[in-house]
């Protein structure tokens, strides 16, 4: 598909970019331009590239490790000249800016020492550097103030920071990697802003998403990498109007998995048992004193699917926790937190006070952070999926109960690698480190691990977040068939559509309490922004 | 994005072959290192009788080595151990001594000898205790607390010993650190242990290259030790005892969901947690664990000296730490293993040895040491991040 590009005067062209890691090639000849004033969305599935080809950009991997040319237009009215990096710092001076997904920021530095890190001269005069880096912040106008401590502001505001920052080394290539993915809704109202003012400033923006959403409401123009290739490529404006969503949409979901999908969200489950699940009143105060669950009573039905909506900080992932026991005080966040309330399991009243309990009252929790408190990323694929398992002692893979007990290799690999094949996680091998793996592939690994335990009752906290399409529609496929089998699903989700896609039921929350319940297919989005924000 | 993946391989199709370099390199620095040693000492660090004295040497740093692979794979560490084997020493000593057990005969002789190592077993078990309890529930930094036992425990050692050595120790209890396995029961202890391991490995289903490692290497240890133990008085007591926490160590690691659950706790502590992982209570015990080690190495080291030193076991702490980390575990914890610690146990054992044979002065020997762990590491690390 060929672009129209007059309008826009390149900034950034790279050009039949290649790179080999031993044997495979992890870019293939990929082109891309971006024009001044002008938002590329970059696509993909995981591992399609988008990450390498960021790299080469920035300077990560220097000139001569790959094939290609990168071309940045110095300034204004001079033609575009090839340049090579040997270190980011490179990448910097030519004006290219990472934002990146998880923000780099020095919680301990004030905003104006984040600014001027890596300028500032022998001696520092710091009001006088603070009144600079003010006046400077004052020109943005993004709220954001020089004295001000990084680690006290929300994950929008360090983003604001990082933003700035590249917009005092003068960064005309801006590049966002997943910006959106811990915001909360009016942060990426706020993001958008800034975003379209930066090109009508006439920066260069590259934007990397796996939200439709974003790319839709933002960029003049979407590529498409699927495995080192360029798949597709399509301006957002035909004939000067806009093209319709439904058409563009079904156009890059081909283009990203290399085949039409037709139903994002699989048909949702229609056979229901008895109710398996019974929370009265559960509250949990913080340590400080604040409540973040307040009082919240539901039930849940063998075969449905709950989800759980609401902004960032409503008590979505709180509610899990205090469920799970995870906040217990030998737990790694200590003592302090309270959790008060009632579980009843198939009708019987339970202890959850540890995780150990709830998987014995066959539970089972799939984590928001993946990385952060989902696997054990220096270990195997095989570890992290027995470790639910081997405590509870299910699936004969160890000689006992105890914890001296000697762990049955051959069975373990059996029972593991079953779950891998079913779920279709790509891996060179099961002994494999799981740092290795695609998101999509650990998303696997995790459901997988829980799985295992044979669990009745299971809690997704934004169970797709940060993987691809392809992988997300497995998930949405796997929840289904889960609650058909007759297990209690219950997600937690900042994706509205996808909560609206795959819930039988939705409980909004609004700082801990439950605000309203609405039927999965008959709510809209609206409903679930109005319950959750008045 | 590095593209390797491949739909996974049939799980009991053919076994892609890797080579455990890191295990190799280790054994082949530690073959290498005793082979210079042996130049320059004119072959006498090679022969029966200085082998069986190297392994005495390094037994009690590697009983305290095992213990802290543990503490350290769980991302821990403890200061306080070369103190607190000071302290049981003496508290053994005293046991010995101030309680007359040394002047009992007979039958009653080796029932003090029990008394004297369960009383310095205890104090080692309530000072682990002391440090877990501190980490564990209170959540202060183990290298503060197990740094304020160590002077704690040292101050108490010279307090009960009044500032000096207490002696003499019954014949008996220096058994312990002195005594010897005669050759017959050495010779047919080292072939038992030697044709199982051998023969486990041959007998394993689907044979990997570590499989055939452990055999060369199985293969070659029995017979230096046949060698070495044969040819001189046998295997000495203290030998026995490391030999045995040694393997104990390492199955639990490898084999056993303690060694999985201490591996993921070291590796990422929130998400073991979630998994139903009883952290605290498995710290705590690593804890107490290396306290009884350390109570023990000190009952052993008192036997050894024929009198208990209220400042022994100084920089125990440090050789141990150093016996670990130039085993190739991480001081970040979750990666590491107790068959690495024990082959840095005997590098640095093997080094103290030679240079005191090529009677280099002790005060370059801690200068050449301290260069040669660093170099161990450094060497380790740029390995590692190549490969």
């Amino acid at each position: 598909m060929k672009v129209d590009n007059r309008s826009h005067r390149p900034l950034l062209e790279l050009r039949e970019i290649g790179k080999q890691f031993t044997g495979t090639k992890a870019l293939d000849g990929v082109n891309l331009t971006v024009g001044a004033g002008e938002i590329v969305a970059l696509l993909g599935e995981n591992g399609a590239g988008k990450s390498t080809l960021m790299k080469v950009l920035s300077g990560v991997w220097p000139a001569g490790t790959y094939d290609g040319e990168i071309r940045v237009t110095p300034a204004p009215g001079k033609m575009p000249e090839a340049i090579q990096f040997v270190d980011t710092r490179d990448a910097h001076r030519a004006g290219i800016a990472m934002i990146h997904q998880e923000l780099s920021v020095f919680p301990q530095l004030s905003v104006g020492e984040h600014l001027t890190l890596d300028l500032l001269p022998a001696w520092i005069d710091w009001p006088k550097i603070h009144r600079e880096v003010q006046k400077f912040l004052d020109k943005l106008d993004f709220g954001l103030r020089s004295e001000m401590r990084v680690g006290d502001l929300s994950v929008g505001g360090k983003q604001l920071v990082e933003i700035a920052r590249a917009l005092y080394r003068n960064a005309n290539i801006l590049v966002f990697d997943e910006p959106t993915s811990a915001l909360t809704e009016q942060e990426v109202i706020r993001l958008y802003t800034v975003v379209e003012r930066l090109r009508a400033e006439g920066r260069a923006i590259i934007y990397i998403t796996h939200r439709l959403d974003e790319v839709f409401h933002l960029a003049d123009r979407m590529v498409v990498l699927r495995d080192g290739k360029n798949a597709g490529e399509s301006s957002a404006f035909e004939n000067g109007q806009k093209i319709a969503r439904t058409i563009l949409e079904a156009k890059l979901i081909s283009w990203m998995v290399g085949r039409p999908i037709h139903d994002t969200y699989p048909p949702r489950n229609q056979k229901f048992g008895e109710d398996i699940l019974r929370v009265e009143n559960l509250s949990l105060i913080s340590p400080k004193g604040k409540t973040l669950v307040d009082h919240l009573s539901f039930t849940v039905k063998r075969g449905e699917v709950l989800g759980l909506a609401g902004l960032l900080g409503a008590g979505r992932s709180e509610t899990f926790e205090a469920l799970f026991g995870a906040l217990h005080g030998s737990g790694p966040r200590g003592s302090g937190y309270r959790v008060t309330g009632n579980v009843w399991i198939k009708g019987q009243r339970r202890d959850l006070s540890t995780p150990a309990k709830a998987i014995a009252a066959k539970m089972a929790f799939v984590s928001e952070d993946r990385k952060g408190t989902g696997l054990v990323l220096g270990q195997s694929i095989l570890n992290n999926m027995t470790l639910p398992t081997l405590i509870s002692g299910r699936q004969g893979l160890s000689s006992g109960p105890g914890l001296t007990s000697m762990i049955h290799r051959g069975r373990e690999v059996t029972v593991a690698g079953n779950w891998m094949k079913q779920l279709r996680v790509k891996a060179a091998g099961i002994d494999q480190s799981i740092r290795e793996l695609s998101g999509g592939n650990q998303q696997k690994v995790v459901l997988a691990k829980w799985l295992l335990t044979e669990p009745e009752i299971f809690f997704l906290d934004e169970p797709t977040r940060g993987i691809d399409v392809g992988a997300k529609v497995e998930i949405y496929q796997w929840i289904q068939k889960l609650a058909e089998q007759g297990m209690a699903v219950i997600v937690a989700s900042s994706e509205m559509p996808e909560l609206l896609g795959i819930c039988h039921r939705l409980i909004v929350l609004r700082e801990g309490h439950a605000s309203a319940e609405l039927q999965g297919d008959r709510a809209t989005q609206e409903d679930i922004m109005r319950a959750a924000s008045l | 994005m590095i593209r390797t993946e491949t739909i996974i391989t049939p799980i009991h199709g053919k076994k892609k072959i890797t080579i455990d370099w890191r295990l190799y390199r280790s054994v082949i620095a530690l073959a290498l290192v005793m082979l210079i040693l042996a130049f320059f000492t004119q072959g006498t660090f090679l022969t029966p009788r200085n082998l069986t004295n190297l392994t005495r040497q390094v037994a009690i740093n590697g009983i305290l080595a095992v213990g802290m692979t543990y503490v350290i794979l769980i991302g821990g560490i403890d200061l306080s151990v070369g103190s607190v084997c000071a302290l049981a020493g003496v508290i053994a000593g005293m046991c010995q001594v101030n309680l007359g057990m040394a002047s009992w005969t007979g039958n009653s002789a080796w029932l003090g000898v029990i008394l004297s190592v369960l009383a310095a077993v205890s104090v080692g078990v309530g000072c682990g205790m002391f440090n877990g309890w501190l980490i564990t529930r209170h959540r202060i930094a183990p290298f503060i607390i197990t740094l304020g036992m160590m002077v704690i425990s040292r101050g108490f050692a010279l307090i009960f010993a009044k500032g000096a050595a207490i002696s003499p120790l019954s014949d008996q209890f220096n058994t312990l650190g002195q005594g010897y396995l005669p050759p017959f029961p050495s010779v047919a202890l080292i072939l038992i242990l030697g044709l199982f391991i051998v023969g486990r490995n041959l007998l394993a289903k689907e044979k990997t290259t570590a499989n055939y490692t452990s055999i060369v290497t199985a293969v070659v240890l029995t017979g230096v030790a046949l060698w070495a133990f044969k040819n001189y008085r046998g295997l000495p007591v203290p030998v026995i005892i490391f030999a045995i926490f040694g393997i104990l160590g390492m199955i639990i690691l490898q084999k056993t969901k303690l060694g999985r659950f201490v591996l993921a706790i070291g590796g990422n502590s929130e998400a073991a947690w979630l998994a139903g992982v009883p952290i605290r209570k498995i710290t705590f015990g690593i804890y107490v664990v290396l306290g009884a080690l350390a109570g023990l190495s000190g009952a052993i080291l008192s036997a050894r000296l024929n009198g208990a030193l209220p400042t022994a076991g100084e920089l125990f702490e440090l050789d141990a730490i150093a016996a670990v980390v130039i085993g190739g575990t991480s001081l970040l914890g979750g990666i590491g293993t107790v068959r690495g610690s024990i082959l840095g146990a005997f590098f640095i054992g093997a080094l103290n040895n030679g240079m005191s044979l090529m009677d280099v002065s002790e005060f370059y020997q801690k200068v050449i040491k301290g260069a040669i762990i660093i170099l161990a590491v450094w060497f380790d690390q740029r390995q590692s991040k190549t490969r």
